[in-house]
């Protein structure tokens, strides 16, 4: 009896699963979502749309996390093994360098966190260090990598070891010109979901100050119209050109449309010398969009900008 | 919690099961492209219906149920299809060589075969099976014993005609 059990579950187990399935699925998944932030009726038979939602693959991923002892780590700038990890950074301009980094590691049962704060250092050019903007920065830095800690920590303490969670927080260099040093943090937290979240610092490398969207245009222009409106033109655009394209500009629920940038947005420049604005996942989009970026053409700010900033 | 969360949740569900969906369905369905229609429509229905969740720890038996009922709404509709088509000679695939063991399944209602499927192919809890099929514990034993019984008769036939 159990014999010929097993032998049809390892019938059943042997049961091909297609390889398109997976992008399939994804595929009616973004439509689904697509269909529920545009209120559109569902619809009946996915089937007869199969042309349509075939081509929309969603990158996201569940992050799997093993049981193991609690481990706490912190590291310093102190070992061979730290010296060696931060030859593998790819910055370091002449100003603003990573001089070092504390990673915050910690590992539960099913709650997870690794959370990379680097340390930076402000110098002129002849290598003195600016304290005052070095420590600006520096408390800047910790006081957000801080509050990420924090909230997991509490959740941690919440959950009592059962919760299921997983933070993630890395960085790296999104601009090192002569104008500007950029440090870019995306953080991840996955639960039953994922989020993902962006903050990047500016520090202006003739001053060595910290430096907003706002820095970059003439005192007292109006940056934020024209921005604002180039972004939603580009959603415009972008929806009307791909369908499973997904923004919350014009939608049935005037609250959630996206009107103006905000006083401090997400941005950097891009290789090209080209304004970025990011939007963190479920900002001005619904969550299968992910984390959205919008390259403003120059020519849209080049008469209120500062000088070097954009080409 | 908000929609959008848990339709990241039900994805992340979709995500982690979709290959034991898969053979949910074509234990049902019996072929490919039926069985990937019927995960794609369910993967559709269950972010569509994200609202009606309450808990994020229903999400994995609700996923099954959706599964058994767009099987069978896939099954019904064939039904209709091929009502007027000459009907198939019975028995004709006992005497093939390359019997397939899965349909030892064919035997077992609705029911019974997402019991067997769930129970000792997906190795899940009788408690669970009883959420998926909104019955009783007792019930989901009883259809569980039943549909061992039922099966036990279907192979000892099946292995009969191969001998013959």
């Amino acid at each position: 009896m159990n014999h010929n059990l097993d032998q049809i579950k390892q019938d059943y187990q042997n049961i091909k699963v297609p390889e398109t399935l997976k992008k399939q699925m994804e595929a009616a998944i973004a439509q689904a979502k697509k269909d529920t932030a545009e209120h559109l009726p569902e619809q009946a038979d996915t089937r007869r749309k199969k042309s349509s939602i075939f081509r929309f693959p969603l990158a996201k991923c569940a992050a799997g996390v093993a049981a193991a002892a609690l481990i706490l780590v912190i590291l310093a700038n102190s070992g061979p093994s730290i010296a060696h990890a931060m030859e593998q950074i790819p910055i370091l301009g002449s100003i603003v360098r990573i001089v070092t980094f504390r990673e915050y590691e910690h590992q539960e049962n099913r709650m997870e966190a690794n959370i990379k704060v680097p340390e930076v250092q402000v110098e002129t050019n002849d290598g003195e260090i600016l304290e005052d903007a070095t420590r600006k920065l520096n408390d800047n830095i910790k006081a957000y990598t801080d509050e990420i800690i924090a909230a997991y920590e509490a959740d941690l303490k919440a959950a009592g070891g059962e919760g299921t969670e997983a933070v993630n927080l890395d960085y790296e260099v999104a601009t090192d010109n002569d104008k500007l040093f950029s440090l870019r943090f995306h953080q991840t937290i996955t639960m039953a979901g994922a989020a993902q979240m962006e903050k990047i610092y500016h520090i202006d490398k003739q001053t060595g100050d910290m430096i907003t969207l706002k820095d970059l245009f003439q005192e007292g222009a109006d940056y934020k119209t024209p921005i604002s409106e180039n972004i939603r033109q580009q959603m415009r655009e972008q929806m009307a050109q791909d369908e499973m394209k997904s923004y919350w500009v014009d939608s049935d629920i005037p609250e959630w449309n996206f009107t103006e940038i905000s006083d401090n947005p997400s941005f950097y420049i891009n290789e090209s010398g080209k304004l970025v604005i990011v939007f963190d996942e479920y900002q001005v989009a619904p969550g299968y969009m992910g984390v959205v970026t919008f390259e403003i053409p120059t020519d849209v700010v080049k008469d209120i900008a500062k000088e070097g900033y954009f080409m | 919690m908000n929609t959008p969360k848990m339709q990241q949740q039900i994805e992340q569900e979709l995500l982690a099961s979709y290959e034991s969906l898969y053979r949910l369905a074509f234990t049902y369905v019996k072929n490919e492209s039926d069985a990937m229609d019927v995960v794609q429509e369910s993967a559709y229905k269950a972010i569509r219906n994200a609202a009606s969740i309450r808990n994020e720890s229903y999400i994995r038996t609700w996923l099954w149920r959706i599964v058994i009922n767009t099987s069978l709404e896939v099954l019904r509709g064939k039904q209709r299809e091929t009502f007027l088509e000459v009907p198939q000679e019975q028995g004709k695939e006992d005497i093939y060589p390359d019997f397939d063991t899965i349909d030892a399944l064919d035997v077992l209602n609705e029911k019974e075969r997402a019991v067997i499927v769930l129970r000792y192919f997906e190795e899940r809890k009788l408690q669970e099976i009883a959420d998926v099929l909104d019955e009783n514990l007792n019930t989901v034993k009883s259809i569980l014993y039943r549909s061992l019984k039922k099966m036990k008769i279907k192979l000892t036939e099946g292995e009969l005609c191969h001998e013959s």
